[in-house]
């Protein structure tokens, strides 16, 4: 159990949400947005996150369900993993959502969870970075839909008091088989050294990965890199050396290790993707 | 908007019964379901969301209850153990002996018996995926994997 009290609300709407969180910081009290969960309460467990109030977003109607709406595939912020990877119509999704945690948790690991939660894989988030996405946001100022691209940096930087509420691709990601690899330590259910999710659209190559730099980056740079003349291993040399940021060292495994993972991975991508 | 404060009442369908607990938001389901609920057949294991040893269903879907809230599942549907009797898929484990000291097993047979309402016959690829879900520190996990094929044959058998 969570060795603390606290106070757990069910909104039914998100104004009630918003409210309810405005309501907690008003009367002094640390409040977080609770999706999933697993985060969460297993952190609190260890006194690694404190709070006096959570409010649980999952059954807010805005936030279930995966829907196709003008032109674009919307999924809900509360819709779980593995309800993500079985929809099938973003495939690149499927792949992303079905590699993350293991079968049991990932029936409790929401998409906005995995996006918007503390731990800096957010794998979910990588097909959205990929089609430039969009989510929509609730929070005191009202809702808004952002870019993706726009709204994340390392991760998603929401405004006090905002939430996911769903996030949103254009119908073409469903025609995009792309190219997607991930590595990991040991065994197949254990956080990734490298995930590497690519496709071919009309303005060339597009590439976003997680684990090697310590986040999730979608990087312009680097498409110029891979979309130019050369051969696949020219052009990801080039990408990978385009990216921003420091390959990341650590137990799970060596800067060079990660980076010889990404260059073959996006070598391959390209000669996938290029037939 | 409902709002649990200190000690809630919640209500759900635990094996089929109605039952109601006292909880704070604080409790997990595995710690209710223990020490609330008498069911102690669902494990407390690493309680961190790692070993499955606490896995049972919630409406009908295979879940780890350590990082449950209580709260949460108030007005849904709970199967432990318990609430699985005679069921093809406890007579695969005791026929493919898929268990030896017994400790993840419940939370084994339960992930089992979910895939198996849901896929009828899971190919390798979808049994690995589902029961890698579990850790096992005693079989080596093939006594489990023959269960898992055993019990989908049994299935089969007795839906003809």
């Amino acid at each position: 159990m969570i060795p603390f009290d606290f106070t757990y609300i069910r909104p039914q709407s998100s104004e009630e949400a918003v409210t309810a969180y405005r309501q907690a910081k008003e009367a002094g009290n640390a409040a977080l947005y609770l999706s999933g969960g697993t985060e969460i309460v297993t952190m609190a467990r260890d006194r690694k996150l404190t709070f006096d109030v959570l409010i649980d977003l999952k059954r807010l109607p805005e936030c279930r369900g995966i829907d196709r709406d003008q032109g674009e595939i919307r999924f809900g912020s509360a819709v779980s993993l593995n309800d993500a990877q079985k929809y099938g119509n973003v495939p690149l999704l499927s792949m992303a959502a079905g590699a993350v945690a293991d079968h049991s948790v990932r029936n409790s690991i929401t998409v906005g969870g995995n996006i918007a939660g503390r731990l800096p894989y957010r794998e979910a988030v990588l097909p959205f970075l990929l089609f430039d996405g969009t989510v929509e946001i609730a929070g005191p100022d009202g809702n808004r839909n952002v870019g993706v691209m726009e709204i994340f940096d390392k991760r998603l930087k929401l405004s006090a008091g905002e939430f996911l509420v769903a996030l949103r691709v254009p119908e073409s990601a469903s025609e995009s088989t792309g190219y997607y690899r991930r590595r990991q330590k040991d065994s197949r259910v254990d956080y990734p050294i490298m995930t590497l999710c690519m496709a071919r659209h009309e303005d060339g190559i597009r590439a976003a990965t997680s684990g090697v730099f310590g986040f999730p980056v979608r990087s312009r740079r680097a498409e110029k890199a891979l979309s130019a003349s050369g051969t696949p291993a020219e052009r990801s040399r080039n990408a990978v050396e385009a990216f921003d940021g420091k390959v990341q060292s650590n137990m799970r495994g060596a800067a060079d290790y990660r980076r010889a993972l990404l260059l073959q991975a996006m070598e391959d991508g390209l000669r996938q993707l290029e037939g | 908007m409902k709002e649990y404060d200190g000690l809630v009442r919640i209500e759900l369908t635990l094996n089929g019964e109605k039952r109601t607990a006292h909880v704070s938001p604080a409790d997990t389901l595995l710690r209710a379901l223990r020490e609330n609920l008498g069911m102690t057949g669902t494990k407390l294991g690493c309680e961190n969301g790692d070993c499955g040893a606490c896995t049972l269903l919630v409406d009908g879907k295979p879940v780890k209850s350590c990082y449950t809230l209580a709260v949460d599942v108030d007005d849904k549907t709970i199967t432990t153990i318990e609430g699985l009797v005679n069921t093809d898929v406890q007579q695969a484990f005791i026929e493919e002996y898929g268990f030896q000291c017994g400790y993840c097993t419940p939370g084994v047979i339960l992930n089992a018996y979910a895939l198996l309402e849901e896929t009828f016959e899971p190919n390798p690829e979808e049994t690995r995926t589902w029961m890698e879900s579990n850790l096992c520190r005693c079989t080596g996990y093939e006594g489990i994997e023959k269960s898992v094929k055993r019990a989908a044959e049994l299935k089969k058998r007795a839906e003809r």
